[in-house]
C-alpha cells in the first residue's frame, strides 16, 4: 500500500458539492414535471388526442316522400361536397389547377380565394358532386382538401307536383309546400361518435361504441296523392289553361270516403329539380289563394232555406221580371226565368232566387250554414301557408252583403275549401278535414241533417242532367255538381276578369271522388265555368272514376252488350 | 428446485401467453374493426345505388313516358265511348 504523496482531500465538501448538483438537478425535474403533468395537463392531453381522438359526424339522409301507391315523390342521394382547408394549399398551386379542372372551377379564382381566405379553417368550393367526379378528385391526393357526404333532393314526379311536395335549400331544410310542413318528420339527425385516427388520417377504432349521439335517420312520407291521377288532373288543368289563355288555375280530387287528397294540381308549377326563380308558380294555389267563388256557393245558400223548414225542393220561387233591387243595388239574372223551384233555381243558377231564398232567413243563419261547412276557418289540412279565406260575420252584414253572399260574393274561399265543403253532401252531410297523409283520415262531424245532404244531392245531379250536353256529363257515371262564374273583385269594384269554376262528385248514388277545379282569367272567347272548368272536371273525373274501378252506375242501355251470355246459348 | 421456483416460472410464462395472447386480439380486433368499416361503406354504396335505380326507375315509368311510348310506339289509344262494351250478368 503506498501512501499519498498529495495533500489529504476534503471527502466531506466533495459530497457536499456533488449532493447540492444533484439536489438542484432532481428540484429542476420536479419543477418541470410539475409544470407539464399537473398546470398543462389540460393543454397537453388536449393537444395528444387531438393527434389521435376525433369526433366525427355520422350523416344522415332526409326521409323519402312517397305517393299512396309507393311511387316516389321525392328522394335524397348521397353526394360528396367538396371543401377546402386553405391554409394547406398555399404552396401547392399546380395542384389546386388540376383541382380547379376536375371540378369545372376558374382556376384563377380559385386561388384567389385561397390566398384571400388563407386563415379560413373550411370552406366549401363545390357542393353535392356525384360520388364518382368525387373519386377522380381524390385521385389527386391532396393534403388540405376534405370530403363530406351530402344528400341531394330529387323530385321524379316533377313539375306535376311541384308546388305541393314542396323543395328544400341546399342545406336540406324544407323551404316550401309538404317538405316545409313535414320539415320536423322528415329530417334526421345527424349523429356523432368518437374514434381513434392513425397518422394518416384513417380511422382504426371506434371508442365509444354506444356513440356519442345516435344518429337518427329522417322518417318516410306516404301522401295520399295517386301519382296517375295527379298526372292526369295535371295535363287536363294546363291543358285547360293554356287553351283558355288564362292567369292560373286549381283543381283538387278528394276521395269522399276519407277525405284522402288523391290530386292537388296547380299552374303554374315550376320544375323542382332546377333552379327556382319563378316565384309565380312557387305557390300552392289550391290551398293559398282566395276568390270569391261565386255561383258554387248557391248550394249552401239553398241548405239554409231547406233547414228553416219553410222551403222544400220543390217550392217555387218567382224570379221575374229577371231584375230584383235589394238595398239599392240591383241584381240581374241571365233573363227572365219566370217561376222557379228551388232544383230550378241551381239548375238555371238564378241569382234572384237565391237572393229572395236568403233574405227571408236570418243572416245569422245564413253565416252559421257557411260557418259549419267550413268557410272562412282552415280546411284542417296542416298544409304550411293555408289560407283560411275570409266570411265577414253576420253583425257586420248589411242587407245588400246578405244578398250578395248567398251568389257567393262578399266572402272569400280557397278551392281546398270548396271541395271539401262539396264532400260533405256526398258523404251524407258529415264534413271531414282533408289530408294529405296516407290512411291518416281525419273525423268527420255531422253538419246538417242527411236528409238534406241527399236532397241537395239530387238537386245538383239535375244541374248536369237537366242540361243538354252538360261539359261536366261523364258517360256512363252520374255526376253531381255546379257551376261558378264569378268576377274578379280588383281596385274596389268588380272588373271584367273572372275566376270560372265546377265543383262535383260521382257517382251520385254512392259518391266516390269529390273534384273542384277553378280557372283564373281566362281570356279566350269562353269564360263561363261550364266551358272552362267542367270540362276539366269531367275529364278528371273520368279518369279517377277508371283508376280506381268505380263501377259505372248510369250504363246507356245501348252499350249493353248480353250477346256474350246469349250466344253461348245459341250455339249450343 | 424449490416450490417457490416452479411457481415464479409458471407466473412468468402465464404472464408470457397473456401478453402474446393480447396482442393477437389487439390485432384481431383491427382487423375486425377494418372489416366493418369496409361493410358500413358498402352499406353506404348500396343505399346510393338504390336510390340512383328508384330514380331511374321512377324515370322510366314517368307517365308522360309510358304515354308517349302506348301512343307513339305501341299506336295504343283510349277507346272511343261506342268501342265500350259492358257486360252485365
Amino acid at each position: 500500500m503506498r501512501k499519498s504523496q498529495h495533500k489529504p482531500v476534503n471527502i466531506s465538501l466533495r459530497i457536499a458539492i456533488v449532493m447540492a448538483f444533484l439536489l438542484c438537478c432532481f428540484v429542476v425535474v420536479v419543477v418541470r414535471a410539475f409544470s407539464i403533468q399537473v398546470r398543462g395537463a389540460e393543454f397537453y392531453q388536449s393537444q395528444g388526442e387531438k393527434r389521435h381522438v376525433r369526433e366525427v359526424e355520422i350523416p344522415v339522409s332526409r326521409g323519402s316522400i312517397y305517393d299512396r301507391n309507393g311511387e316516389p315523390l321525392a328522394l335524397s342521394t348521397a353526394m360528396v361536397s367538396v371543401g377546402i382547408v386553405p391554409g394547406q394549399l398555399l404552396d401547392q398551386f399546380s395542384k389546386v389547377e388540376q383541382l380547379a379542372e376536375v371540378l369545372d372551377l376558374d382556376a384563377d379564382e380559385l386561388k384567389q380565394i385561397i390566398t384571400s381566405r388563407k386563415d379560413k379553417k373550411f370552406l366549401y368550393i363545390k357542393r353535392r358532386i356525384t360520388p364518382m367526379l368525387a373519386e377522380s378528385v381524390q385521385a389527386l391526393n391532396m393534403e388540405g382538401v376534405v370530403f363530406r357526404t351530402e344528400f341531394k333532393r330529387y323530385y321524379p314526379a316533377g313539375e306535376i307536383l311541384a308546388n305541393v311536395v314542396g323543395f328544400t335549400d341546399v342545406d336540406d331544410v324544407g323551404q316550401e309546400g309538404l317538405e316545409r310542413t313535414y320539415d320536423n318528420w322528415l329530417t334526421g339527425t345527424s349523429g356523432k361518435k368518437t374514434v381513434v385516427k392513425d397518422l394518416l388520417g384513417q380511422v382504426v377504432a371506434d371508442i365509444d361504441v354506444d356513440e356519442l349521439e345516435a344518429a337518427k335517420p329522417g322518417k318516410d312520407l306516404h301522401l295520399s296523392i295517386d301519382r296517375r291521377l295527379q298526372y292526369a288532373a295535371y295535363v287536363e288543368l294546363k291543358k285547360a289553361v293554356y287553351q283558355h289563355q288564362a292567369t292560373s288555375g286549381s283543381a283538387v280530387v278528394l276521395d269522399v270516403k276519407t277525405g284522402e287528397i288523391l290530386a292537388m294540381v296547380n299552374q303554374p308549377s315550376f320544375n323542382p329539380n332546377g333552379n327556382k326563380e319563378t316565384n309565380d308558380g312557387l305557390r300552392n294555389r289550391s290551398v293559398t289563394d282566395i276568390y270569391e267563388p261565386g255561383s258554387v256557393m248557391k248550394p249552401f245558400a239553398v241548405v239554409a232555406a231547406l233547414e228553416s223548414a219553410e222551403y222544400t225542393p220543390q217550392s217555387v220561387v218567382n224570379t221575374s221580371p229577371g231584375e230584383y233591387e235589394v238595398d239599392g243595388f240591383v241584381i240581374h239574372d241571365f233573363r227572365d226565368y219566370g217561376e222557379l223551384s228551388l232544383v230550378d233555381i241551381l239548375v238555371k243558377s238564378s241569382n234572384i232566387g237565391v237572393a229572395k231564398l236568403v233574405l227571408g232567413l236570418g243572416k245569422e243563419h245564413l253565416w252559421d250554414v257557411y260557418h259549419r261547412f267550413g268557410f272562412g276557418q282552415s280546411s284542417g289540412s296542416g298544409f304550411m301557408g293555408e289560407s283560411t279565406g275570409y266570411l265577414p260575420h253576420h253583425s257586420r252584414w248589411r242587407t245588400a252583403d246578405h244578398a250578395a253572399l248567398s251568389r257567393g260574393y262578399n266572402l272569400s274561399v280557397t278551392t281546398l275549401q270548396l271541395a271539401a265543403a262539396y264532400g260533405t253532401f256526398a258523404n251524407q252531410g258529415r264534413y271531414r278535414s282533408p289530408t294529405f297523409i296516407k290512411g291518416n283520415v281525419n273525423e268527420d262531424k255531422a253538419i246538417i241533417d242527411p236528409m238534406i245532404a241527399s236532397q241537395l244531392t239530387d238537386m245538383l245531379s239535375h244541374v248536369v242532367n237537366d242540361t243538354e250536353g252538360h261539359k261536366a256529363f261523364i258517360p256512363n257515371y252520374s255526376v253531381a255538381g255546379k257551376t261558378g262564374t264569378a268576377r274578379i273583385a280588383e281596385n274596389g269594384g268588380y272588373s271584367d276578369n273572372y275566376i270560372s269554376s265546377f265543383v262535383g262528385f260521382s257517382p251520385v248514388n254512392s259518391p266516390r271522388l269529390v273534384v273542384a277545379v277553378s280557372v283564373n282569367n281566362p281570356r279566350g272567347e269562353d269564360y263561363y265555368g261550364g266551358l272552362v272548368a267542367a270540362p276539366v272536371f269531367s275529364e278528371i273525373m273520368k279518369t279517377g272514376l277508371r283508376l280506381l274501378n268505380v263501377p259505372a252506375d248510369q250504363l246507356n242501355r245501348t252499350l249493353v252488350d248480353t250477346s256474350v251470355q246469349d250466344a253461348g246459348v245459341n250455339d249450343g | 428446485m424449490s416450490v417457490q421456483h416452479g411457481t415464479t416460472a409458471l407466473l412468468v410464462l402465464l404472464l408470457v401467453w397473456l401478453l402474446v395472447d393480447y396482442v393477437y386480439f389487439q390485432n384481431e380486433t383491427r382487423k375486425l374493426f377494418a372489416a366493418t368499416q369496409k361493410i358500413e361503406k358498402q352499406k353506404l354504396d348500396i343505399n346510393a345505388e338504390w336510390a340512383r335505380l328508384q330514380i331511374e326507375r321512377s324515370t322510366l315509368v314517368a307517365n308522360n313516358r309510358i304515354e308517349q311510348v302506348a301512343r307513339e310506339q305501341l299506336d295504343m289509344k283510349l277507346p272511343e265511348e261506342e268501342q265500350i262494351m259492358v257486360i252485365t250478368r
